[in-house]
């Protein structure tokens, strides 16, 4: 018998990835956590970040999600993700420019949000940014 | 009787119509499908969410009793329910009478169950699509949200912006009760008009029963499940506007098909009447003509 995850993700506009995996690993809004087989059943709360698994043949995928949840029970799985990226389907100078624009307003007193929000985008936008660096 | 150049005349301007009913046909099929295939990218995350949603519901119990959002507010007084209408139709005309039935829907809607509402004015409205914002604005409506031309491109932050309104708006107390009316598509040729409750997400007199648990198994929750509901509920709020924003564009399309198919034939009719009596027209005045030579001849032979 095999030992892997059926592991699924998902967005609200279409299906991302469907297959087994060995393992993975997920940003959860608690901690980064990996998952292996016969994991127990967990429902948890995703944070802006890196999600990664590996296939049978022992290759890599990475994705950014912007946060979502992820379902997990008798080692299948479920990530509701609100959006997830490819590394290759980010473009590093966006991001690079609205961190940049981000901490320029900061610097200006100009936010036009709390400073909890501030730092919230200021780590989903450099978490992204990593991830496309991954690729 | 037309003469035959009037005739000649008609038949080209219908032909020219029904070749543009022809290519509008066409159009709204490619549409079509693009818009049948994205309802079937949405359903694998809706239905894992609602999966998500019934159990977070049984675990989390007696935290999330009191939630406003979930079972719906406790109104001071009997009479003062404020209700706000979602109205989805399309930007565009020329589909049957999609938006017809929509609007003479909604109105019917308003006058069973809301004219109190209406005449007190708790009544509030926002409406997607051109034509029902035209129509609803004509008539002296309170709209407090309009969306134009989404269709053309329909993305899903328009899902999200109602949706955040919504719960916004919901949240202030600013109403009681926001339901979401839209034309469901149940075949390329047949719309229904359907009324959804969006808010609150569960309807207080007919709550799920507490049904026990048949799985042989307990999630870990991370964090706490009300916690995880907090954020799982405008997720699920979005994703059901968002899924009749995309019933209600493939249902438009369906309809401008079947009414462009129709219009298409209608003047293949059309033109085949007309190619009769244009015929008839032309030999009228053969026949005529040879009357004439006949008549002219014999005068000359009797002379």
């Amino acid at each position: 018998m095999s030992k892997t995850i059926k592991l699924k993700i998902v967005t609200p506009t279409q299906t991302v990835f469907e297959g087994e995996v060995e393992n993975f690993t997920a940003p959860g809004a608690v901690g980064t956590f990996q998952v292996l087989f016969n994991h127990a059943p967990i429902v948890a709360k995703l944070a802006p970040g890196m999600f990664k698994y590996v296939l049978a043949s022992g290759a890599e995928e990475h994705y950014y999600v912007s946060g979502g949840f992820l379902e997990l029970h008798q080692n299948s799985g479920t990530v509701l993700a609100d959006t997830a990226e490819r590394p290759n389907q980010i473009n590093i100078a966006d991001v690079e420019r609205q961190i940049a624009d981000l901490r320029q307003r900061y610097a200006d007193h100009a936010l036009g949000m709390t400073n909890d929000q501030y730092h919230a985008e200021l780590d989903a936008a450099n978490a992204r940014l990593s991830v496309a660096r991954q690729g | 009787m037309a003469t035959l150049r009037e005739i000649r005349r008609r038949i080209a301007s219908v032909k020219a119509t029904s070749k543009i009913t022809q290519a509008m046909k066409m159009v709204a099929a490619a549409k079509l499908r693009r818009a049948q295939d994205a309802m079937i990218a949405a359903r694998p995350y809706s239905r894992a969410l609602d999966g998500l949603l019934k159990d977070l519901l049984s675990s989390a119990g007696e935290e999330i009793a009191q939630s406003p959002v979930l079972f719906g507010r406790h109104l001071a007084e009997p009479n003062s329910e404020k209700v706000l209408l979602i109205i989805v139709s399309s930007d565009r005309g020329l589909a049957g009478a999609f938006n017809a039935n929509i609007i003479k829907f909604a109105e019917a809607r308003i006058r069973e169950h809301y004219a109190e509402h209406l005449k007190t004015k708790r009544l509030s409205l926002i409406t997607v699509g051109r034509r029902s914002t035209d129509h609803f604005t004509k008539r002296g409506y309170d709209i407090v949200d309009k969306h134009i031309n989404v269709f053309t491109k329909l993305d899903f932050s328009t899902a999200k912006a109602i949706a955040d309104r919504s719960s916004e708006l919901f949240g202030n107390a600013d109403y009681d009760k926001i339901e979401l009316i839209y034309n469901e598509f149940k075949s390329v040729i047949t719309q229904r008009q359907t009324a959804d409750r969006l808010l609150p997400v569960l309807d207080r007199n007919n709550l799920p029963a507490a049904q026990k648990r048949t799985t042989s198994f307990e999630y870990i929750y991370e964090p706490e499940p009300a916690e995880i509901l907090n954020v799982l509920v405008p997720r699920q709020l979005e994703t059901q506007v968002w899924k009749s924003l995309l019933e209600s564009n493939a249902a438009e399309q369906g309809a401008r098909m079947t009414a462009m198919d129709s219009a298409t034939k209608n003047a293949k009719d059309l033109i085949s009447a007309l190619q009769l009596s244009y015929n008839k027209a032309r030999q009228a005045a053969i026949t005529k003509e040879i009357l004439e030579i006949v008549g002219g001849a014999e005068a000359l032979t009797k002379g």
